[in-house]
């Protein structure tokens, strides 16, 4: 192997696919990027198995062939570059990288040891039952990432719930993630959606979602494609030249339109900057209490407090707009954070029944955003 | 013919194709033979899913966790596979792949609903039923329904939709095990669910009890607002009130507040209000005003259903042939529990699957009715009828044919023949030396007659116990 590409490209295409490389170095070719210099440019892949990320690097191939070699070390090598066309060239195992002055030798694996990635570029023509081409609007993966994702679970107990998961009915596109505590589902209604059946019922990582956010963020382009193999439960995303390979995740999802109420006993509404401002003063006497803070709704008034037996305690009150029972519910301060923070309504609603039952939180007059907050018993 | 040897032959070495026994061992063999990372993350979470006999080689099928890790294990650890494949079972291997991404997991938590508190709707109903002394399986999902309790089931429908509107009082009445306390249960689950007012399930011990409690330390009062406020009072096996003053008096009370404020009242007993001995005339008729059902012994194919939904409760994969078994054999819901339960730990102690032979096995030993083996002798038996009849036992014998004796007789025939499996002849001799056709005639009329309404089956229930009791 033989190439020339430009530190800029090197440099972006060696940062994304890091991000997947496995951290906790279980198989040490893992922890490795694969550089593959075909006739149409250089291929960088890394994966943890879960998921990988490929990326085209155009350049000047002398020579054709492959090789594995730390992502980290390279990736930071090719970062302090500051030349412009970087060398590449490979000795055996060995992997010799040139740029101006500066050289570095890195010991690298044999290709062969790195784990097979599957290959995009599925046409109608080749797709069978069970596969599809889905074309979307990168805006949206980046709204479903900072609406919904974030709710999903972190842990691995109930791995299904790590996931985010899309339904389809027609031509709206409802798409769900849940920690078991609060949930958030956004529904996207376009008359353009084309195709979209093969999403319905894809649990993905929030991971992936997040990723492919990264990814969307970073590339000019305004749509990525998405080929779904529901029978081998992975789905490939292209943006631009970037490949993201994820697994689809199995088990049942919970039933969630069952647990969203209907209807409600008190309602109020408020200003999202004003909501946003109170819980952060609020909390942080909630941060030495379990993280609990607590909505009063009483005689008209709505105010939020928190209290630590050793800190203190805080109470604000804040102009709101309420209607139905008085009523009082406590939530773990850092849920109620991660909605307001999710939303770009500027006014948000809180319904609720009692305080047992989980508190609804939607825009004022964007409804397609919901969040559910169970609250917590005091 | 040759064929069928064949297949045969295949299908006795299918058995001893354990597929997990045998990718075990190909686990071990690999386990050595590539680092431990590589081994842990491609191989360690494969499982054998199939493998089949196709002539003379053997196709497996290998679930595997992605498609990274199939793309990965086919392309390096497929000849390796088959290799240790065919050391193990001496034939030809051939290896395909398939994606269960179940195993790719690490174990799920059990009990696929456990989604963390906002999907644990039924959380706050399962207060309210504890509150109202409800067992959570005696709902009406659970209930198996046949011709004999189709129309307790129908009214109790009826009553949990328009709780003090549909009939007010319920009384369900019906021998031991038909399923009564469930069918009020539900109608109490149904209720609690709706959360319109306060429920209580008790027997009327618990009632006698909080009375006396009340009584004693002078808070009555406490009761009072503990019955008095329900929305529906459910009372198991209210015959045993009878011959009881102050309970009587107390929920004659009880009743006529709870009728007058909407409330509804299920009550049960073994017998119907009007055979109840010893039960104050203004509450027996209090308990006709509303609706009045019984509950028959299940048919065989109601205790077929029951036992399948009591199995798929325990987790228990019963075949169908085998649940049949069983109702043939065992008439009490009770005991076809017990059945139940007996036969899952004899298939875990013994690791046998539970099939057909299994049950056989088990029903032999048990030869039939549980707890009926008794020894009673035919004077017993004549005791007893005359005893329930208030005939005397010579009238049974003597040759007076009035209605009044002849039912009794054929009675104790019927009982004679059945529980003590006596031959015909011998019955006959001993009810007065008759002949062996007024035997057959007996014993037909009564079967008939159970089959018919369930009086005459609560009758013969009411003396097998008492047989079963006295001495």
């Amino acid at each position: 192997m033989k190439i020339s590409v430009l530190q800029k490209d090197l440099n972006r295409g060696l940062a994304n696919v890091s991000r997947v490389v496995a951290t906790r170095g279980q198989l040490p070719v893992l922890a490795n990027v694969l550089l593959e210099a075909e006739k149409d440019g250089l291929k960088l892949a890394a994966t943890n198995l879960e998921m990988g990320i490929r990326e085209w690097v155009g350049g000047k191939i002398e020579v054709e062939g492959r090789l594995t070699v730390p992502a980290k070390s390279l990736s930071e090598f090719v970062g302090s570059l500051g030349g412009e066309v970087v060398g590449l060239e490979a000795e055996g195992d060995k992997l010799k990288v040139r740029c101006g002055k500066y050289t570095a030798t890195f010991a690298g694996i044999d290709a062969s040891e790195f784990p097979v990635m599957p290959k995009s570029g599925l046409t109608p023509a080749k797709a069978k039952e069970g596969h599809g081409i889905i074309e979307i609007g990168s805006k949206l993966v980046l709204d479903i990432a900072m609406q919904v994702a974030y709710a999903a679970a972190s842990d691995e107990s109930r791995p299904v719930l790590t996931g985010v998961r899309f339904a389809v009915a027609g031509d709206q596109l409802a798409v769900t993630a849940t920690d078991g505590f609060r949930l958030a589902r956004k529904k996207i209604q376009d008359k353009g959606f084309k195709d979209m059946g093969s999403l319905d019922g894809l649990v993905l990582p929030a991971r992936t979602i997040l990723e492919l956010a990264r990814m969307a963020d970073g590339s000019a382009e305004k749509n990525m494609r998405i080929e779904v193999f529901s029978d081998n439960n992975q789905v490939i995303f292209g943006v631009g030249r970037s490949d993201l390979i994820s697994r689809v995740l199995g088990g049942n999802y919970p039933e969630v339109d069952k647990i969203i109420p209907s209807e409600h006993k008190t309602r109020v509404i408020v200003e999202r900057g004003d909501l946003i401002n109170a819980v952060r003063a609020v909390g942080i006497f909630a941060r030495e209490n379990n993280n609990i803070i607590k909505f009063t709704i009483i005689n008209s008034q709505f105010l939020i407090s928190a209290r630590a037996s050793q800190a203190g305690e805080s109470n604000v009150e804040i102009e709101a707009e309420m209607e139905g029972e008085d009523g009082e519910i406590a939530f773990n301060y850092k849920y109620v954070m991660d909605y307001l923070n999710s939303t770009a309504s500027e006014r948000v609603v809180l319904e609720m029944n009692g305080n047992l039952a989980p508190g609804v939180w939607r825009g004022e007059k964007d409804e397609s955003l919901l969040a559910l907050v169970m609250p917590v018993r005091v | 013919m040759d064929n069928l040897y064949k297949w045969l032959a295949t299908e006795v070495i299918m058995d001893d194709l354990n597929a997990e026994k045998i990718w075990e061992s190909v686990m071990g063999v690999m386990r050595l033979a590539v680092s431990g990372a590589t081994f842990n993350l491609y191989l360690k979470q494969t499982e054998l899913l199939e493998i089949k006999e196709v002539e003379d080689r053997l196709v497996c099928e290998v679930g595997v966790g992605s498609v990274m890790i199939r793309d990965t294990v086919d392309q390096r650890f497929k000849g390796q596979l088959a290799m240790e494949m065919e050391r193990l079972t001496g034939k030809r291997c051939e290896i395909g792949f398939r994606i269960e991404s179940k195993s790719s997991f690490p174990k799920a938590v059990e009990g696929q609903n456990k989604f963390g508190p906002l999907f644990e709707e039924t959380k706050k109903d399962e207060s309210r039923w504890r509150m109202a002394n409800l067992r959570p399986d005696y709902t009406f999902e659970n209930y198996a329904v046949g011709g004999s309790n189709q129309m307790a089931y129908a009214a109790s429908q009826a009553v949990s939709q328009k709780p003090g509107e549909a009939y007010n009082p319920l009384f369900v009445y019906g021998g031991v095990g038909v399923g009564k306390t469930h069918l009020m249960q539900a109608i109490g689950h149904v209720c609690a669910e709706k959360g319109e007012g306060k429920v209580l399930f008790c027997t009327s011990e618990q009632f006698t009890n909080d009375l006396v409690e009340g009584i004693k330390n002078k808070t009555t009062e406490k009761m009072r607002s503990k019955y008095r406020q329900l929305k529906l009072l459910m009372i198991d096996d209210v015959q045993f009130m009878a011959g009881r003053v102050a309970v009587q008096e107390e929920f004659f009370h009880t009743y006529n507040t709870l009728a007058a404020s909407g409330g509804q009242i299920v009550m049960t007993s073994d017998r119907p209000p009007t055979e109840i001995s010893k039960l104050e005339a203004r509450l027996r008729s209090r308990f006709g005003a509303g609706l009045i059902v019984d509950i028959g012994q299940p048919d065989f194919e109601l205790r077929t259903a029951i036992l399948l939904i009591k199995a798929r409760q325990k987790r228990i994969d019963l075949p169908m042939e085998a649940a049949q078994l069983i109702a043939e054999k065992i008439e009490g819901v009770r005991e076809l529990e017990g059945t139940l339960v007996r036969l899952k730990t004899e298939a875990e102690t013994k690791s046998r699957p539970l099939d057909k032979d299994l049950v056989i096995g088990l029903l032999k030993t048990n030869n039939g009715r549980p707890g009926m083996r008794k020894i009673l002798t035919p004077n017993e038996v004549m005791n007893a009828v005359g005893d329930y009849f208030g005939v005397g036992v010579q009238l049974l014998k003597g040759e007076r044919r009035t209605r009044s004796i002849v039912w009794p007789r054929q009675i104790l025939m019927f009982l004679l023949r059945k529980d003590l499996e006596l031959p015909q002849e011998e019955v006959g001799r001993l009810v007065g030396g008759r002949d062996h056709s007024t035997v057959i005639h007996a014993t037909e009329k009564v079967e008939a007659a159970m089959k018919l309404d369930s009086k005459t089956d609560l009758v013969i229930n009411d003396l097998r116990k008492r047989l079963l009791m006295n001495g």
